[in-house]
């Protein structure tokens, strides 16, 4: 079987992200940020968060990221995540260069305007990869959150409003052992 | 809590939801799959392009390849991987290792490496290891569980202090291994990352939340 865990992960990381989302014009107090039940904006909500953020932080913060998480899948062994990032990472700076170009590209498409993602589902991401829990924390924990740390983000706020729904059980449920 | 910090806690996570799903969006982008052959299982995704098994010689180079990025300067005197030595301890000596542990083993991933649970006690833990083609370790993770803050503070310090003592000081170091701050919210991390010419490791503790905390070591070779 193919595996695939860094792009489901990283769906799941989107997703949880979202729903961690809370439209802009929200109303005072912690109850504002989804505590963590995993499924809570609207796609609504979702959409504003998107657009907006990309007004907000622009292209480079975005591409600073993920560069910032191809690096950090690549140090993983291969017998933990397989062999995808080192992959990409082995086939030269020209190759890695046009996927930064492509992203680049894209996100003008994808935060230009409304209905921005028209990817699988959380289930359809993950039916059959068989994603353990060891393999959905080490992405959290030792891609994620130092990608983050490592582009400026505040452990406060990844702790305050990131951490919520992708520490919730029944969200990691709804990724693992699919 | 005040508007403004509310205002700064969503638009940061406003940030992030919009990192992650920019990227995977743009990960699904024909233009993108395309660069890594046309994708995998799982709704066509470009990370299901594994790479066919090929000679162990082209398994080192491209291994080689991709880990050039995480190089940094001077040669670190010795490349310590927790228990292990890369580059000296033997794909046979991990399995002893693990076999004296009561450790069960069982191809990675990659079909190639190992994955060896090592936990004792109900405490969970996982080694990854990955060899060259002589079988010597060049790769390693380990994975262990706490559910305390305390016990996951003192293993990174007793790993980290091992480690400085072998290659010298840490090239970054974010948060930090007191219980008081591992302990204050999820995804708290403190983390250590040593860079050298021909070595690569990063030390963690992270609250994982309702999952306790994680202890994460990853050791590469880079030559």
């Amino acid at each position: 079987m193919r595996f695939n865990l860094v792009c489901a992960l990283a769906l799941a990381i989107g997703g949880a992200g979202v729903m961690a989302c809370g439209d802009d014009d929200a109303t005072d107090g912690a109850g504002s940020v989804d505590g963590g039940s995993g499924g809570g904006a609207d796609a609504g909500a979702a959409a504003n968060c998107s657009t907006e953020m990309f007004a907000k932080y622009g292209t480079d913060a975005f591409l600073a990221v993920n560069d910032s998480i191809i690096e950090k899948s690549v140090a993983a062994p291969t017998s933990a995540v397989g062999t995808s990032f080192q992959d990409l990472a082995a086939a030269g700076a020209d190759r890695v260069e046009e996927f930064r170009a492509n992203l680049a590209a894209f996100l003008v498409f994808v935060y230009g305007g409304p209905n921005n993602y028209q990817g699988p589902t959380m289930e359809e991401a993950h039916e059959g990869l068989a994603i353990t829990s060891e393999q959905y924390d080490y992405f959290i924990a030792s891609v994620v959150v130092p990608a983050l740390v490592d582009n400026g983000v505040p452990m406060s706020d990844i702790q305050d409003c990131f951490a919520p729904p992708v520490v919730d059980q029944a969200f990691k449920n709804s990724i693992i052992d699919r | 809590m005040t508007r403004r910090p509310v205002r700064r806690v969503l638009a940061w996570s406003a940030a992030l939801a919009a990192i992650a799903l920019a990227a995977v969006a743009a990960l699904h982008a024909p233009p993108v799959m395309r660069l890594f052959g046309g994708g995998g299982a799982g709704g066509g995704c470009p990370f299901g392009a594994e790479r066919a098994a090929g000679t162990p010689e082209q398994r080192d180079a491209s291994r080689k390849a991709a880990l050039v990025r995480l190089k940094g300067t001077g040669d670190a005197p010795a490349r310590p991987a927790g228990d292990f030595a890369l580059g000296v301890t033997t794909r046979a000596d991990l399995l002893a290792w693990a076999g004296g542990r009561g450790a069960d083993c069982r191809p990675g991933r990659d079909r190639q490496g190992l994955e060896c649970d090592v936990g004792r006690e109900g405490a969970r833990a996982v080694v990854y290891a990955d060899f060259d083609r002589a079988d010597r370790l060049v790769g390693l993770m380990s994975m262990s569980y706490s559910r305390g803050a305390e016990e996951a503070g003192s293993t990174l310090a007793a790993a980290s202090a091992a480690l400085q003592g072998a290659v010298g000081a840490p090239t970054r170091a974010t948060g930090e291994g007191t219980p008081a701050y591992l302990s204050a919210g999820p995804l708290r991390q403190a983390r250590a990352e040593y860079r050298r010419a021909n070595y690569f490791a990063s030390l963690s503790a992270t609250n994982m939340g309702p999952g306790g905390y994680l202890v994460s070591q990853v050791y590469q070779a880079l030559d």
